[in-house]
């Protein structure tokens, strides 16, 4: 067990970092923890968790493929959900890397791979799916009862995956990406003829359907997916189209929800943002995570087909410059504004710079090598 | 976990047979990679595409000699031109890119496994609803699931159709027409037109909305052998196969009317093999040869030993799966396409420079 407690995420960024060899791990890392599932170099795959210049923090050996996180508020227990149609999750302490609890899903349903607490930490809202039924569903999870499964809702839409909670404490942005699946056929996507994705806000107190938002008909085959909420409650989408290679279509949106009375008075759709030709060719279709900075100010979608991190203008919607990074897909916050650090599948993390599209290695600390799967989340422990 | 260490073991035997991998691979110039997508498109491509044409024709026309006002033919001369649209199916299913996927073609001509088991209650609701359905415009945005190869197997293999009081004609026509159809347009799509696809393919650059560079077009053939092979791993064999023999499971079988289902995997096989070693002239397998020699022959005994187990099965695979001679038949079979699978995903792409990572290759 190691972390790295002298350098930060902004002195690396600024060029001022040094190779440092690991720490033992004394106490809870200062900097943020990087968190990502990967893949084994011997077959098989684990969940790893890195300080800001590559220092392990925890690796920990998992039954299958994972996929995302839900943090707590405090930021100091990460729950791990299995990729779809994985059924397991586990809660782990950041400061230590333990397994607090293991839990699953109930046979008739598997996880999606995303999840939100709620505001106090005590409830955790996971995407699973109703497979016998077709529908997209909400569990809901109390991490008091070692994570007893105590209910769930309809998501509103089939195949739901990331889910956020906005700054109200209630209201849950959920992307319904639209894809019908069955864990019998793990990888056959069953309905891209009829797929209808759907942005939804629901409120988690009551599973009522606040707003929906679908895309423009001939958008219909694009998979609504991963989601990441800045301030002001901005919400950014990043999506995936299942239409054909080579129509060039947006991939990249941004919400600013507004919710009146039954959410009607002020409903406005979600802003698809425009790049040239150019860039949605690079992209190739496809978006594999989304996050904001720490400033709230700049998004980034990667597109690891393309092998590149784009990055957007969260309040002009403005395309701002792209990043290569080779099967890159996880981003995460870097601590200065427009910072952000992204992982790749062939190994290694980048600190990336929105503006100039800079990217630079993390060089000779865990992440190396290691072949990093689709999502990195950073966690800063209250 | 005993499934994944019988793969591997199969995968490194495979290895040794073919000798260590390479340390790195040999440049390939962009004038290989032209050359082989110049040749795949006009020898690969092209005619697979013109024989699924004239094979789909050929049902139709037969379809409109059983539904004619002249006698009534036999079921059995359907059922040859609906093997002959099945087999030039399955020697072109690998090829997802272009044309066939405009307007949900792929779904539409053949919808499985997604309607898997759903074909004979689809076809029996269809007939049952408003004829004005089978208007070929409207056909073509009813449910995937009557409107191709699924629903022609239902019609000319349940005894319920194709009989003499050929109740059944308005859906057959509609499903052959409009397999007719698509196969048409997307042979055309290929060739004709302000754009063809062909050139798309054979003419990358910064104002193609496809491909960058000759090695970016070449990467939709490399994306069509491994996903072609991990179709044909996880989703014709092995749920059918099962781990045990108690974990076989016959009802997953593709084509089980038509008893095509060891038919379509040898001639999947078929066709990656064409697809790897090229057709009258140079396949992906020529680049290999350029970067890793070594590669190439594992490579090509690789196709061999798994194409010689699946023509030795000889049987349904359904059958296979629960018949105490064949089973380890089927059983090697599936472990060497998964193996090959993995050789063409960890060993392949990196020979050939082509930038495949797993989030690219499988993301969710």
């Amino acid at each position: 067990m190691a972390i790295d407690r002298r350098a930060s995420l902004g002195l690396l960024a600024a060029g001022l970092a040094a190779p440092l060899l690991p720490q033992p791990l004394r106490a809870a890392p200062a900097g943020p923890i990087f968190l990502s599932a990967r893949a084994r170099a011997g077959g098989g795959y684990a969940v790893s968790g890195f300080g800001g210049s590559g220092a392990l923090a925890f690796d920990l050996p998992l039954p299958g493929r994972g996929h995302s996180f839900a943090l707590r508020p405090d930021n100091r227990i990460a729950v791990h959900f299995s990729r779809r149609p994985g059924t397991f999750a586990l809660a782990i302490d950041l400061a230590n890397g333990t397994v607090l609890h293991s839990f699953a899903t109930p046979p008739e349903r598997h996880f999606y791979g995303h999840g939100a607490f709620g505001p106090d930490g005590r409830l955790l809202y996971a995407t699973e799916n109703d497979f016998a039924a077709g529908r997209g569903v909400i569990g809901i999870y109390d991490a008091s009862a070692g994570y007893r499964r105590i209910g769930e809702f309809p998501s509103h839409g089939i195949g739901p995956h990331e889910i956020r909670l906005l700054s109200d404490g209630t209201t849950l942005a959920v992307a319904n990406g639209g894809i019908a699946t069955r864990p019998d056929l793990p990888r056959i996507k069953l309905n891209l003829p009829t797929m209808d994705p759907s942005l939804c806000y629901i409120d988690r107190r009551s599973g009522a359907l606040i707003q929906k938002h679908r895309l423009p008909g001939r958008l219909h085959q694009l998979s609504i997916r991963h989601l990441a909420v800045g301030s002001g409650d901005r919400v950014a989408v990043a999506m995936q189209h299942e239409g054909p290679a080579g129509h060039l279509v947006p991939l990249v949106a941004i919400h600013r929800p507004r919710f009146g009375f039954r959410g009607m008075p002020f409903d406005r759709p979600p802003r698809l943002l425009t790049a040239t030709a150019a860039v949605l060719r690079a992209m190739k279709g496809y978006c594999g995570s989304v996050c904001f900075d720490s400033g709230g100010a700049a998004v980034a979608a990667s597109a690891p087909r393309g092998n590149l991190v784009t990055f957007w203008d969260s309040e002009t919607g403005e395309y701002l410059s792209a990043a290569p990074v080779f099967d890159g897909s996880g981003v995460a916050p870097a601590g200065p504004a427009g910072k952000f650090v992204a992982s790749s599948g062939r190994g290694g993390v980048f600190v990336l710079d929105a503006h100039s599209g800079a990217a630079r290695r993390i060089a000779g600390g865990f992440p190396d090598g290691r072949r990093w799967d689709n999502h990195l989340v950073a966690a800063t422990p209250a | 976990m005993h499934r994944r260490l019988s793969v591997s073991t199969v995968a490194a035997l495979l290895l040794l047979a073919g000798g260590a991998p390479a340390t790195a691979a040999k440049d390939i110039a962009a004038s290989d990679y032209a050359r082989v997508n110049a040749a795949l498109v006009g020898n690969h491509v092209l005619p697979r595409y013109a024989q699924l044409a004239a094979a789909t024709s050929g049902f139709a026309a037969q379809a409109e000699a059983y539904c004619g006002n002249g006698p009534v033919t036999a079921p059995a001369n359907l059922r040859d031109k609906f093997h002959d649209a099945a087999q030039a199916w399955m020697a072109v299913q690998h090829l997802r890119f272009g044309p066939v996927g405009y307007f949900d073609r792929l779904q539409r001509f053949y919808f499985w496994p997604q309607a898997r088991g759903k074909a004979a209650r689809a076809v029996s609701r269809a007939l049952a609803g408003d004829p004005a359905a089978f208007e070929p415009a409207r056909f073509a945005r009813s449910n995937a699931a009557v409107q191709g190869l699924l629903a022609a197997e239902v019609l000319v293999y349940d005894d319920r159709y194709s009989g003499a009081d050929r109740k059944d004609c308005p859906l057959l026509r509609a499903v052959a027409g409009n397999m007719q159809r698509m196969a048409a347009d997307i042979a055309d799509g290929w060739r004709s037109g302000d754009a063809p696809f062909a050139r798309t393919v054979t003419g990358p650059g910064p104002q193609n909305d496809l491909f960058a560079d000759h090695r970016e077009a070449t990467l939709a053939f490399f994306r069509s052998l491994h996903d072609g092979l991990q179709f044909i791993a996880d989703v014709r064999v092995a749920p059918v196969v099962g781990a045990s023999p108690d974990k076989a499971r016959p009802h997953f079988a593709e084509s089980r009317l038509s008893r095509r289902s060891m038919h379509n995997v040898v001639e999947s096989l078929e066709a990656l093999r064409a697809l790897y070693l090229g057709e009258g002239g140079p396949g992906l397998g020529d680049l290999t040869r350029i970067a890793d020699p070594k590669l190439d022959r594992l490579m090509r005994k690789a196709f061999r030993i798994t194409v010689k187990t699946a023509r030795s099965i000889g049987r349904p695979l359904e059958h296979a799966a629960r018949d105490p001679a064949l089973r380890p038949r089927a059983r090697k079979l599936s472990l060497q396409v998964r193996a090959l699978r993995q050789i063409v995903r960890d060993r392949l792409a990196a020979a050939l420079g082509l930038a495949v990572g797993f989030n690219a290759l499988d993301g969710d």
